[in-house]
């Protein structure tokens, strides 16, 4: 099966052909090749929960069970109802995830399951000259395409790493993608319905709902930008994902893409865009998805127990800059006198990535890394670096990264009261053995 | 290369025929604007157990931007058990109105005080309050604290016994009695088990009342064999609709079994067409059907609509269900009638001035009461009344607030409240001293002891414990107060007249003590734990001299005046243990009745009272004859803690 992300004529054929022939029924569902095989018995496949604590998770991804959900590969489950999976270490070793192994989390249980596209409008409304009610056809066919690559990566991606521990989605370092997003881009959006100059913030809300009242973070979910925000120029209201539809659990029919910041604003099908006169005050906004307003985001238990912190929403930060070793991930040994080629990822908010330094020793030396191709300053960019153990023994493997502002991965973890903002050097252990 | 306009060019035939089925929609919005409820042209949420692994629908290439898009059938799920223990059942049923217990189960080990902030968040600021009755709170917060943190996750038990099961009932529940039916007459066809109907209940409803429509007896009621009769008595069908959309909150009775569990408002979380498919599916499956009249009109989304204007409390529903005209088998019981069950030859055996020579102060949790058995003192309006203590000469009665930081004294002659102190945080124990001068309230989320001058009415000093300490215990003399530390694994020591921690006494191999007594000669300390045991512990050596196995979940414990007995119980179980003090051998296992918590003897050690939380009263034990002569029903719910004179 061909993983790799690959912007080929065929492909965009083949995305082209769907259009209009109506292949999402039928001829969707089935078993594809060799994968068949992938259904584990619903009943036995999980005796007991399994947890780990109160240290900190020693893997590099969750621990929960592979499952398959509609549209996805087996991926990793933390919870089911709503739906969060984390996409497994070995799809890290290419600058574009998958879209079937792209990582999912919901805040709310009404994931659709269906969505009627000649129903469906994109509402543009509140402090706007024209309201808009634009189809998906509307959004293909009236504006301009755009692309961009960027990482969609969650704010609690590798909260389990946190000491001490804390509470919510315990993600191992899997809760982040890349794609290229295609879609239009909100400004053109904007300037077509015309901002009054009563304009605030700008709300997204999509079509899953919970089952909490209403008026409560628990019933619908909604994050919104300050008016003036810069990201809204880089916004994109996406429709394709690595030259596909989105898949269901990813967003469909359209998501917003916040370029550089963290998943919790990239919302999912997004369907209600609203110009507000005032600030935000829903749940989403004021009180979750906060971090400490200091210098790197940390803080301590002890400070937040005083009540000494101040919280300001993630959206003020960009994606710190981070990187990771996809292979050798530790599973097989070495051989001393053999080389050993490392690759991974790297990305940063305030990119591009502009070295990746791989160490063998824990982090005393440091050589450069190869970086590969450039998708733009908010994507994956592939790293490998190339070494020849001399001699049997564990090996430290580290990679760290150092972005366009100049930010280099800290060799220590942070805490903060989220789980947030995550980006120590990542380690991985090599064992090497002899050569006979 | 294709341009990208060649690409998106190719789209036009749909766009066309979307321009000519374009239509406008109205949403419902709130003041703030968002919009309430997914737009008709979306399904979601729809989730069915059990069939990970089994599902494979790859991604499809390409858009009919003309066509209905989605994934073959449901979100699939599959939720692991949860720990066994008391409150499992409340976890399932009231967490999975809004997410599945995966959200449990994913959590690594957190400590009691973060369960207990997470329960509040759920309730308060994600609103679930408006689901959960009050008092499942402090209880689901149990069975978090029991299960879930570092201290006890290791000691847990998994009977895979609920949530995976398949939606619709495959075997047949007891008490459903087909020879009373005659099939030939049935014209209500059975549910079908893969209906929407089935579906929902099987994602909101089995977890209490099973996949088979069993329930559990004395915990949640069956629907199988029973709910058509409901529907039959007069009113009935209106009650049932309530019962769905308001909740049931009371005891009620069904084939001589009572049931006080609180049945949560569905009225929110499911719309008017959910709750008339499952409705009809209750009614109709698991043989059902064969109980229902030939001309049974099903159950529909305009009814619910209509039921849905009443606007009920879950007291006003189970007031409804008293008017139903069912007798016997399937008739409620008015929380103030005190009915006993049947089962119960030892009750009145004794008269009630006999069996309470001296006021036994219980509180009403539930109630946010507290009543004076023997005496015709009930005091309402003391805020979700929890422990309470009583001084040495009867009069001050200090009553901690699971809720608030409330902590009341009481004055027991006249029932004014002298001092409502404000500590900011719930309170677990409290306790006056010997001579009646200090007063001492034990907030776990902040690790203090808080010291009250009673005489003056005011707080004078919050000490540092420890851990989520819990429940304390004067000496005789006063000089010192040993307060558990729940979270800690050892029993803090305080100096009362320098008002220091000096020390903590380890409990060797007990995680979590919970409450505590002293033996007769002030040397050894009983230890009650959370999680089922009991060590006595020599307070000089720190040795435990014995460790005894009691039962699920936490309870209360006295030391008999006496000293020949000491007396503890469970709240997750039935019974009462009584143990001999000086062998440390269990003498007698007396059955109480659901949920006993608070224990505590008359002052000359002749009766053993026993608050028994699931049933609402108090139980009297003879501990001459070790049996129950006497149940006091309580005028209110929850009687969680009791406080004797003479026995402090």
């Amino acid at each position: 099966m061909k993983d790799d992300h690959n912007t080929t004529d065929l492909q965009r054929r083949a995305l082209l052909r769907g259009a209009g022939w109506g292949v999402l029924g039928a001829a969707a569902i089935g078993l594809g090749p060799g994968r068949a095989s992938a259904a584990v018995s619903s009943q036995t496949g999980e005796a007991m929960p399994a947890y780990i604590g109160p240290q900190a998770n020693p893997h590099w991804n969750s621990i929960g069970p592979y499952v398959a959900y509609p549209q996805k590969r087996p991926l990793l489950r933390l919870t089911d109802r709503p739906v969060q999976i984390e996409t497994p270490r070995a799809y890290f070793d290419r600058a574009f995830t998958p879209n079937d192994a792209m990582f999912v989390r919901y805040h709310l249980p009404g994931e659709p399951n269906h969505v009627d596209l000649a129903k469906w409008r994109l509402e543009i409304s509140g402090q706007v000259d024209k309201s808009m009610s634009l189809s998906l056809a509307d959004l293909l066919g009236q504006y301009e395409p755009h692309d961009v690559a960027a990482v969609l990566q969650c704010s609690g991606n590798s909260r389990s790493y946190f000491t001490p521990r804390v509470g919510g989605g315990q993600w191992g370092n899997g809760a982040m993608a890349n794609a290229k997003w295609t879609g239009v881009r909100l400004r053109d959006l904007l300037d077509a319905a015309g901002i009054t100059d009563k304009a605030v913030q700008i709300q997204f809300q999509g079509l899953d709902f919970g089952k909490g009242p209403a008026g409560y973070g628990s019933h619908a979910f909604l994050k919104s930008w300050n008016i003036d925000d810069p990201v809204l120029d880089k916004a994109i209201v996406a429709y394709a994902m690595n030259d596909a539809p989105l898949p269901m659990l990813n967003g469909f029919p359209v998501r917003m893409v916040f370029p550089g910041k963290f998943a919790t604003y990239w919302v999912k099908h997004v369907t209600w865009i609203r110009v507000l006169d005032h600030e935000d005050t829903n749940f989403w906004m004021a009180k979750a998805y906060k971090i400490p307003d200091t210098e790197d985001g940390a803080t301590t238990p002890e400070a937040v127990a005083k009540g000494e912190v101040n919280m300001v929403p993630i959206g003020v930060a960009e994606l710190p800059v981070r990187s990771f070793i996809a292979t050798p991930d530790g599973a097989t040994k070495a051989v001393a006198g053999l080389p050993v080629t490392a690759r991974g990822v790297a990305f940063s908010g305030t990119g591009p990535v502009t070295q990746v330094e791989f160490s063998t020793d824990g982090g005393k030396h440091w050589q450069a890394a190869t970086l590969g191709t450039d998708h733009g300053p908010y994507s994956f960019r592939e790293w490998h670096a190339v070494f020849t153990p001399d001699k049997p023994g564990e090996y430290e493997l580290a990679v760290r990264a150092t972005d366009a502002a100049g930010h280099v991965q800290p060799d220590h973890g942070l805490w903060n009261p989220g789980g947030y903002l995550w980006n120590k050097i990542e380690t991985q252990t090599l064992t090497v053995g002899p050569a006979v | 290369m294709m341009t990208k306009r060649d690409f998106f060019a190719g789209l036009g035939l749909a766009v066309a025929l979307v321009g000519l089925a374009s239509a406008a929609w109205a949403y419902e919005s709130d003041e703030a604007g968002a919009n309430l409820n997914a737009p008709d042209y979306v399904s979601e949420g729809q989730y069915e157990t059990g069939r990970l692994g089994e599902v494979d629908q790859p991604q499809p290439q390409g858009f009919d931007t003309g066509s209905s898009y989605g994934i073959n059938g449901a979100w699939p799920t599959y939720v692991p058990a949860l720990a066994d223990g008391a409150g499992k059942q409340k976890v399932q049923a009231y967490c999975s109105v809004c997410h599945n217990t995966t959200y449990i189960s994913m959590q690594p080990p957190l400590p009691s005080e973060k369960w207990a902030e997470t329960v509040h968040k759920m309730l308060n600021t994600f609103g679930a309050k408006q689901y959960i009755p009050s008092e499942a709170g402090p209880e689901i917060i149990d069975y978090l604290q029991a299960h879930y943190t570092p201290e006890t996750i290791g000691n847990n038990t998994y009977s895979d016994d609920t949530q995976g099961g398949d939606s619709a009932g495959d075997s047949k529940p007891n008490g459903a009695d087909k020879s009373k039916t005659n099939a030939a007459d049935a014209a209500v066809a059975p549910a079908d088990s893969d209906s929407q109907g089935a579906k929902i209940y099987a994602q909101n409803c089995a977890a209490c009342h099973q996949a088979n429509g069993a329930g559990i007896p004395g915990a949640f009621p069956p629907q199988a064999g029973h709910t058509p009769a409901l529907l039959a008595a007069d009113g009935g069908r209106d009650y049932l609709a309530h019962v769905l959309l308001f909740g049931l909150n009371g005891r009620i009775t069904i084939e001589g079994k009572t049931y006080n569990g609180q049945m949560p408002a569905w009225g929110a979380a499911l719309d008017d067409a959910d709750i008339a498919k499952v409705l009809n599916y209750v009614l109709t499956a698991w043989d059902n059907n064969e109980s229902l009249p030939s001309g049974f009109k099903a159950y529909d989304a305009a009814e619910i609509a209509t039921a849905r204007k009443t606007k009920l409390s879950g007291k006003d529903v189970h007031n409804a269900r008293s008017e139903l005209g069912l007798d016997g088998a399937g008739s409620a019981e008015s929380t103030t009638s005190h009915k006993q069950a049947p089962s119960k030859p030892s009750q009145a055996q004794v008269s009630l001035t006999t069996a309470v020579p001296e006021p036994v102060y219980a509180t009403l949790q539930n109630s946010s009461a507290v009543q004076g058995l023997g005496t015709d003192r009930r005091w309402s309006d003391i805020g979700s009344a929890h422990y309470d203590a009583i001084g040495p000469n009867g009069r001050e009665l200090l009553v901690g607030n699971i809720d608030t930081g409330a902590v009341y004294l009481l004055d027991t002659a006249t029932g004014r409240k002298r001092v409502t102190f404000d500590l900011g945080q719930p309170t677990q124990g409290v306790k006056i001293s010997p001579d009646g001068t200090r007063g001492l309230a034990i907030v776990p989320g902040a690790g203090i002891a808080a010291v009250f001058d009673l005489k003056a009415g005011k707080l004078i000093k919050k000490i540092k414990v420890g851990k989520t300490p819990h429940n304390a215990k004067f000496s005789a003399d006063g000089s010192t107060a040993y307060v558990t530390l729940q979270g800690g694994g050892a029993i803090a020591t305080i100096d009362m007249e320098s008002l220091q921690k000096t020390g903590e006494i380890p409990v060797a191999g007990m995680a979590q003590p919970h409450n505590l007594d002293l033996s007769a000669d002030g040397k050894r300390l009983w230890v009650r734990d959370f999680i089922g045991h009991v060590a006595v512990v020599n307070i000089a050596s720190a040795e435990v001299l014995a460790r005894i196995d009691i039962g699920p979940s936490h309870g209360g414990i006295d030391v008999v005046p006496g000293g020949r007995l000491v007396a503890t119980d469970a709240i997750g179980g039935r019974s009462v243990v009584l143990i001999n003090a000086q062998t440390y051998e269990k003498v007698a296992t007396i059955d109480v009745g659901q949920g006993p918590h608070g224990v505590r003897a008359s002052a000359d050690g002749r009766w053993l009272y026993v608050g028994v939380t699931g049933e609402n009263k108090v139980a009297v034990i003879d501990l001459a004859k070790h049996s129950v002569v006497r149940d006091i029903g309580t005028d209110g719910e929850f009687p969680f803690w009791l406080a004797v004179a003479g026995n402090s």
